[in-house]
């Protein structure tokens, strides 16, 4: 009777609307038999986005979208309102479902090779809906409108800002005006609640409605081959043959999956909770560390890691990089062999690209590059003597914020090289002339710490000696440099300077920028000569002698200005040149005859090239004698440059 | 699973014929149709689209900003100075709220840093005791002049303008992220 009542008004709603019978077709469409568990994860996605619709309908009903209020208006729902902390939890760990799944499905229909013929756009549509998940995530951090949140956009500004010609235009459109504001929050807000959720509906439709026009794609068998022309009929047997209806034979997986999915994000909820919310969005409170959640974790720990050089090229192109990488796989091989047994390159793609994320999000969390504010002092019984310098060095090491980056006896950050044994590593001089002249990344303290902490700050480090060795005879390497550069007035003592403990070493009226960068030329003009020496016996084109020889002659006749130069403003320079550049010259003696020649004339070019900036920032921002002395000098650079450069044509 | 073989020969279309849309009244009414479309999606986006990205019409502005008196700023100290945003919205409470890094360099000099790293714009701290800024992101290191020490920062700090006018230091600030 009941039966019949509902077949009855079902039949009335076909007649009228159209819409049951195609329906029941979708429901009972023929998968393949086969479809396992890998096919769930879209279904996952699915459910975790019904997740966010419904908690952040939710959330919106209480929630201000105004820069003073928002975040007094997340702090009311998660401590105040029923389910309030619930719902935000729940928006969160659904949020992050999303991401995982998404990369899960991503993953399953590149190794299935399911973007193939003829579901490229079911790939293409996915490769949006996967950015666009990402953006929705993002800009709904930014809704949490705490510190991290004004932060974040500040962050986000200053990479769109490199961009060439457009970037402060991007800069605008970012924060909605010219700096962080309320409008800013407006504006993200609209974005996360109504364009992006729009845009990803309309997506999702679309990609959906092509997985039903396609029909799910069949798991791939090793050997068996798409083709344009026969693969819709052998498809179309494959269901005849073993298809199964959707409904119940393979939706009863998603519906199990999709239910532990949902399980996962309220255990998740229920253990961890909502999002902290810290401090307020006030961006005159500056200790603050804003750090992407935790999806994004990997790319600020490859913001931190790409090389200096690279770093603007790298911010504005890896994004488009992403996104044409991700779109190219239907372009580049759209029929062919689907299976990942049989595509070894897909599988080495997809390897390398997961480890390096989880590599990188492992690096993200440790932050080893960041700086350790809240690091403990080496305390006592680390130092391990009451030699009252050591134990004053001590106190210079964890008040100038040395130990913000170097780890002695676990202490520290770990930004700069570990300290613990440095002792035996480094002689006392080396170590004075690190501190003072710094390093690739280290500042130069000369100008921030006085010769009495300096002796002291020294005497400390030398005494790190963990396993008892002493310096070897790297300890007389400075023999005959510091003479001339530690003159007497200079040599750093005590007695001299003990009337006024906190004078800064007298020597040094330079500004720090320009020690570190007399330091680094005086170090390339020595590799200029090693190398020209070396070139000099062993190049075998006469003409690569001859400039090899001018290059001994200048450089060394430059290199002995500039030291008179330094020993006049009393500047330490280093006494040899570096590892790297060391490295540079071994490199090079290994080579012969006209390898060594092209490889020498490259490294002339490209040291020159690099040469001349540093030269030009020199006699734009220099000072005194040292200024007209780069003047000079980088008009020789230039000719240098010049002849290195007609040589290697 | 797709279309019939056979193509009906005067099966109509949904885009114009140009060529005929003067003459025929079918092709005419699909003129008319779409520029009736086009007219009222014009009405509604360009408003719309000219509302959301009103920032593009308002010229920046920059202003000189009152951040304390003379007196209390210590010769050779660094501190931090907080003001408000000029350019802000009524409602936009403590997001408003700016800091500057503020070195009194000697009697009559100052020198005023925004807090924001070149590097990827986090706020560097001035670290009183090794005299240096630091910044908690990526670990950039600046000099207390707001040159690089150190670090990916590929510039120096960005200085305002600073002046005296009637015993209050005051510092120039416009866009806080848009100084290039």
């Amino acid at each position: 009777m009941a039966n019949k009542v509902i077949d009855k008004a079902l039949e009335w709603l076909e007649d009228r609307t159209g819409l049951v019978k195609p329906f029941i077709h979708m429901m009972l469409h023929p998968v393949p038999g086969k479809s396992t568990w890998a096919y769930v994860f879209g279904t996952a996605i699915m459910t975790s986005f019904i997740v966010q619709l419904a908690s952040g309908v939710a959330l919106s009903t209480l929630y201000v979208p105004s820069g003073s209020q928002a975040w007094e208006s997340i702090k009311w729902i998660t401590e105040q309102v029923p389910f309030g902390s619930w719902l935000r939890a729940t928006h969160y760990f659904g949020a992050s479902a999303m991401i995982i799944f998404v990369g899960a499905h991503a993953i399953r229909t590149y190794l299935f090779g399911s973007f193939k013929f003829p579901r490229e756009l079911n790939w293409i549509s996915g490769v949006f809906l996967l950015f666009l998940t990402v953006a929705i995530a993002f800009t709904g951090q930014v809704l949490r409108w705490d510190q991290t949140a004004v932060w974040t956009i500040a962050v986000g500004a200053e990479q769109a800002l490199r961009a060439p010609f457009v970037g402060p235009m991007l800069v605008r459109v970012l924060c909605s005006g010219d700096n962080v504001s309320s409008a800013s929050l407006s504006h993200f807000f609209a974005m996360h609640v109504f364009i992006f959720p729009a845009l990803l509906v309309a997506l999702i439709g679309f990609h959906v409605w092509l997985v039903l026009h396609h029909g799910i794609s069949e798991p791939p068998k090793a050997g068996k081959i798409v083709k344009r022309e026969t693969y819709r009929e052998e498809y179309q047997e494959l269901l005849k043959k073993e298809g199964v209806a959707f409904w119940p034979h393979a939706a009863w997986r998603d519906a199990v999956f999709s239910t532990l999915v949902v399980l996962g994000i309220c255990a998740c909820a229920l253990y961890f909770g909502p999002p902290v919310i810290e401090n307020p969005p006030d961006p005159s409170l500056i200790n603050a560390e804003p750090k992407p959640d935790w999806y994004l974790t990997w790319y600020f720990a490859l913001l931190a890691l790409v090389p200096a050089q690279f770093e603007d090229w790298f911010i504005l192109l890896f994004p488009v990089f992403l996104v044409v990488g991700m779109l190219t796989p239907p372009f580049i091989s759209n029929t062919g062999e689907r299976s990942a047994r049989r595509r070894p390159w897909a599988v080495a793609i997809v390897v390398v690209v997961v480890g390096s994320v989880l590599a990188l999000w492992q690096e993200g969390v440790n932050e080893y590059w960041t700086p350790r504010f809240e690091a403990t002092p080496v305390p006592k019984t680390a130092i391990g003597t009451t030699d009252s310098d050591i134990e004053k060095g001590a106190k210079v090491f964890n008040d100038r914020g040395c130990l913000y980056c170097h780890v002695i006896s676990g202490h520290g950050g770990r930004r700069g090289p570990d300290l613990t044994d440095v002792g035996e590593r480094l002689s006392p001089d080396q170590i004075t002339i690190r501190i003072v002249n710094g390093g690739v990344n280290m500042p130069a303290y000369a100008g921030n710490m006085s010769a009495e902490e300096l002796k002291q700050v020294t005497k400390f480090l030398e005494s790190r000696r963990p396993h008892g060795l002493k310096t070897g005879p790297s300890t007389h390497l400075l023999k005959g440099t510091v003479p001339v550069d530690l003159r007497p007035e200079q040599v750093i003592d005590s007695s001299e300077v003990s009337g006024s403990p906190a004078q800064k070493l007298p020597k040094l009226d330079l500004a720090p920028a320009e020690i570190a960068r007399i330091a680094a030329i005086a170090q390339d003009g020595m590799t200029e000569v090693r190398l020209g020496k070396l070139a000099e016996s062993k190049a075998s084109d006469p003409e690569v002698k001859k400039l090899a020889s001018l290059m001994v002659t200048e450089h060394s006749a430059a290199n002995e200005q500039l030291k008179e130069l330094a020993a006049g403003v009393g500047l330490i320079l280093p006494p040899d040149i570096n590892n790297e550049q060391k490295a540079l010259i071994d490199s090079l003696s290994e080579l012969s005859g006209s390898d060594f020649d092209k490889r020498y004339v490259e490294v002339l070019m490209d040291a020159h090239m690099h040469a001349i900036t540093v030269f030009e920032t020199e006699v734009r921002e220099g000072s005194g004698s040292l200024k007209d002395w780069a003047k000079n000098v980088l008009r020789t650079i230039k000719r240098h440059h010049h002849a290195a450069m007609t040589l290697s044509k | 699973m797709c279309c019939s073989d056979e193509q009906p020969k005067e099966e109509p279309k949904v885009a114009i014929n140009w060529s005929t849309v003067l003459i025929s009244r079918t092709e005419f009414l699909k003129l008319v149709s779409v520029v009736c479309s086009g007219f009222i999606g014009m009405i509604v986006a360009i408003p719309a689209i000219g509302f959301a990205f009103e920032y593009f019409l308002v010229p920046s502005r920059e202003d000189w900003i009152k951040v304390g008196e003379l007196e209390k700023f210590e010769p050779g100290k660094t501190v931090a100075v907080v003001f408000r945003d000029t350019t802000g919205l009524p409602w936009d409470g403590d997001c408003a709220k700016r800091t500057a890094w503020l070195r009194r360099v000697d009697e009559g000099n100052f020198e005023a840093f925004a807090v924001n790293c070149t590097h990827l714009g986090c706020p560097v701290r001035w670290e009183a005791g090794a005299e240096l800024f630091m910044c908690p992101c990526h670990g950039g290191v600046y000099y207390s002049d707001g040159s690089v020490a150190g670090g990916p920062p590929p510039r120096p700090l960005h200085r305002y303008p600073t002046r005296i006018a009637k015993g209050q230091v005051e510092i120039k600030v416009g866009p806080v992220l848009t100084e290039g």
